[in-house]
């Protein structure tokens, strides 16, 4: 019997061969209770066929192609951005085609290629700097080295990439060649999208201040790849923000510090900020522009855009163009991760001049 | 218009809208599938999601023995089931009538064609929830998914003769359960 209420079933399906559907027909004309089985079968059926039907409110060609493309980026530490990416694709097509992802590659990576011009042309080598989430107490940085205190915890950050993974790659074995013959550490190796984050202070200029062997140890622990931006924020600003260096209180209000991509670095001259702490040279009224590269979780990036945007009188437009999938691993639970954001806060040079957009964008 | 093969072969020759015209075509099918089978839209969005994703890293090794869609619906589920593994062991009868938006009857309300049908949903879809996630994916695939029994074989790598029982199986299950919601409805 349990084989004939099958045959049922399939025979509703339309799922048997002819002499099967044959039988069953018999069947049903012969017993009442197979015709009572195939009846609240059927009526089952369409009880199912008349859910609802779901859909997505927007098509996620874009977003999954971005988080594949950094799926194998980040996976394959080997693989050069130039080179294949997924499924044995040129360089060429999914660069050149993602419609956010050129936008910010290259300016990131100019960036990074003229910091280290800077640091190989220049005589005031500049320190290593945090491009990371840095505790406010510094102090609690030499605790940590000297395990007085509890380690920092940043698994936010990507690991390492270490010399082993770049070693091969031509341009980079050049500057480790030079970086070996000045003296400097070889480990001072930055991935070209990224921004540079050196895991050791070359020797400071005569008559600066070494860093203590702490701030240099804990910057060395520290010393991580960024990832890749994440989004470009643009904050129309009043040039009495960027002169008051307002941008770097309100990051170090919110326990942030950020690497500022232009101008160059100064050395930093207090013992008690770590040595891998940036310090910005002073704004003037001349400069209408000012670029940081701040690397922050969800919660952080919320909580920063929020106190922007408060700051109605000072900071009369922001752009957020993050992408939303940060959004989305945040609601996942995913949000510890840390990203790398830009931020680029523009005034006009003109104090007297009215900003560009007095409009907040939502 | 190019089929799922084709845009499968641009795809690994570097066109990535070639892949994007595939998310286009089956994600809605694939989050139809995976809501009614999980019985979380937030779940089914994130699955899908990451499912794409995994095929498109992994599109090099898709070997083309099925279709494609029978690719990312194994894809699919296996993320399901790891998901569903990391977060909850069940998913709540109130879960899913929450989770897929369908209010409680109104019995002092004059009946209606509407709230009937309404009514009926939500008494499936209460029934769906408390079988076991197999039954339940066989159910859906093949009344809601419209697949046929080679189809879902493929998909849940499974015999056409395991198809054909499981089939039955949970459909007696499915419709046993109704029976007892019914009854509890009307007492």
């Amino acid at each position: 019997m349990e084989r004939r209420d099958e045959l049922i079933s399939a025979f509703l399906d339309g799922e048997l061969a002819p002499q099967e559907r044959a039988q069953v027909e018999k069947w049903l004309a012969e017993s009442p209770e197979l015709r009572q089985l195939h009846d609240d079968l059927s009526a089952l059926g369409g009880s199912l066929r008349s859910l609802p039907r779901y859909q997505l409110d927007r098509n996620l060609g874009d977003i999954v192609l971005r988080r594949a493309e950094r799926a194998v980026l980040g996976d394959d530490p080997e693989r050069p951005i130039a080179g294949k990416v997924g499924p044995s694709v040129p360089a060429s097509s999914w660069w050149l085609r993602g419609a956010g992802w050129r936008r910010l590659a290259w300016p990131a990576v100019a960036v990074a290629a003229a910091l280290v011009i800077m640091f190989f042309a220049s005589d005031e080598l500049p320190i290593e700097r945090q491009v990371a989430h840095a505790p406010k107490d510094h102090g609690s940085i030499a605790a940590r080295e000297q395990g007085t205190a509890a380690p920092a915890v940043d698994d936010s950050l990507p690991a390492q990439r270490t010399d082993e993974t770049l070693a091969d790659k031509p341009a980079v074995a050049q500057r480790r060649a030079r970086l070996e013959k000045s003296g400097g550490d070889a480990r001072m190796l930055s991935h070209p999208s990224a921004g540079v984050v050196p895991s050791e202070a070359p020797a400071p200029a005569a008559g600066a201040p070494a860093p203590s062997s702490e701030a240099v140890a804990g910057a060395r622990s520290r010393a991580k790849p960024v990832d890749p931006l994440e989004g470009v924020i643009v904050c129309e600003v009043t040039p009495e923000f960027l002169q008051a260096g307002s941008f770097e209180k309100l990051l170090e209000s919110l326990n942030m510090v950020a690497a500022v991509a232009e101008p160059a670095l100064n050395v930093a001259e207090s013992k008690d900020q770590p040595a891998l702490a940036a310090k910005v040279a002073e704004p003037s009224a001349a400069r209408a522009r000012q670029t940081y590269v701040v690397q922050a979780t969800d919660e952080q990036m919320a909580r920063l855009v929020a106190q922007l945007r408060k700051d109605a009188k000072h900071v009369k437009k922001v752009t957020d163009e993050r992408w939303s999938e940060g959004k989305q691993e945040a609601d996942r639970g995913e949000n510890a991760r840390s990203r790398s954001y830009r931020f680029v806060l523009q005034a006009p040079a003109d104090a007297s001049a009215p900003p560009a957009d007095s409009e907040n964008k939502p | 218009m190019k089929d799922d093969a084709q845009l499968v072969d641009d795809a690994t020759q570097g066109d990535s809208a070639a892949f994007g015209q595939l998310v286009a075509r089956h994600q809605d099918r694939l989050y139809n599938t995976l809501v009614h089978v999980v019985g979380s839209a937030e779940t089914a969005q994130d699955v899908v999601q990451d499912a794409f994703v995994q095929a498109y890293v992994k599109l090099d090794s898709f070997e083309r023995a099925s279709g494609f869609y029978t690719w990312l619906y194994r894809i699919a589920m296996n993320l399901a089931i790891s998901k569903r593994r990391r977060e909850r062991p069940t998913v709540s009868v109130d879960e899913v009538r929450e989770t897929l938006g369908h209010e409680p009857l109104d019995r002092a309300a004059p009946p209606d064609a509407r709230l009937e049908q309404q009514e009926r949903a939500c008494q499936v879809q209460a029934a769906l929830a408390t079988l076991s996630q197999d039954h339940r994916a066989i159910l859906i695939l093949r009344e809601i998914d419209g697949s046929s029994y080679e189809e879902i074989a493929a998909m849940l790598d499974l015999p056409i003769g395991t198809i054909r029982s499981r089939l039955h199986r949970a459909r007696l299950l499915l419709r046993d359960v109704l029976k007892g919601i019914l009854q509890e409805e009307t007492k």
